[in-house]
């Protein structure tokens, strides 16, 4: 009976250390069972990883972009045009 | 003695022509190319370096990886034979020269990364977030190992360019010390003296890892793309 429960716990140790090698080991997007979206955006597959690289660069480029145009069109530059007008009428 | 001090780092001229080119052609005199099937003692000598190094750092690479052996070899031949020729009296070491090992290392750097992107692209992009990432640190993460690619090539040619100009400098000022104490004591002097030949020693084996170093760098960034 202590035989079978050292067995036992010995089956049980072995598992958790191949459940690690699993998680740690190089990674195939075949071990994961991701469903979803977690499947695409997920930082332990290398189709997750390089889906949150991209989506990081074009956000980035979103904020650049948006900011540029922002700037083009600011309310200041035309507050300065009416006061200009405003002290030649005076 | 001070406007001497930075005097060896200066471009060297002929007649006001630059001969920086020609220094830089200079040890591949000294790299004779074998042309029979047994060659002299001086061939024989370098072929067996250059088997024992192309052998210890290749071993981790892919048959794609391999392909860039003779420039990695030719990497690491030019760059030795170059420092251990500066460290002779009043010669000019091109290595000193942020511009040439820029030339050297972004070119490098960037074949390697070109390289990746087009063998094999999710990995190379995958590369920069590390594996199992926290979802919130995941924009920052991309950032910094974005950086982190960059400035790759410029500490290859800052690190080349730092070891070797300090090393030149530290020999030129230990020296002018020791000359200088020679009147004032000699067993200072001395002592002096037997420092700046125990950095010289050290020179010489800081030339050769510097090489080494420059050279393994290049050959990881090619192991992590290919």
């Amino acid at each position: 009976m202590g035989l079978l429960h050292a067995l036992k716990d010995t089956t049980n140790r072995i598992g958790f250390f191949c459940k690690i090698e699993i998680l740690v080991g190089p990674e195939t997007d075949a071990q994961f069972h991701f469903t979803g979206i977690k499947k695409y955006y997920k930082s332990y597959t290398l189709t997750g990883r390089m889906n949150c690289v991209l989506v990081t660069y074009r956000g980035i480029a979103l904020i650049v972009i948006y900011f540029k145009l922002r700037s083009k069109t600011t309310p200041a530059v035309k507050a300065t045009q009416m006061d200009f007008k405003v002290y030649l009428i005076f | 003695m001070n406007e001497n001090l930075f005097t060896s780092f200066t471009t060297p001229t002929m007649m006001g022509l630059p001969i920086v080119v020609l220094i830089i052609m200079f040890p591949s005199i000294l790299f004779p190319s074998p042309s029979r099937l047994i060659n002299n003692r001086l061939v024989s000598l370098q072929q067996w370096l250059v088997q024992l190094t192309s052998k210890q750092m290749l071993a981790i690479h892919s048959h794609k990886g391999q392909t860039w052996a003779l420039m990695l070899m030719s990497l690491i031949l030019f760059i030795g034979s170059t420092n251990l020729l500066g460290l002779l009296p009043h010669s000019f070491t091109p290595t000193t020269q942020l511009s040439m090992n820029l030339g050297m290392a972004i070119p490098l750097w960037a074949g390697t990364v070109v390289t990746g992107f087009r063998y094999k692209t999710k990995a190379s992009l995958a590369h920069f977030l590390p594996q199992g990432t926290p979802i919130p640190l995941i924009p920052m993460l991309v950032i910094i190992e974005t950086i982190s690619l960059f400035i790759q090539p410029v500490a290859l040619a800052v690190r080349l360019t730092a070891n070797i100009t300090a090393g030149h400098l530290f020999m030129h000022l230990i020296g002018g010390a020791a000359l200088a104490l020679t009147n004032i004591s000699a067993s200072i002097a001395l002592i002096t003296f037997i420092i700046l030949i125990l950095l010289t020693i050290l020179e010489f084996t800081v030339a050769l890892i510097q090489a080494y170093v420059f050279t393994l760098l290049v050959s990881l960034y090619l192991h992590d793309n290919t």
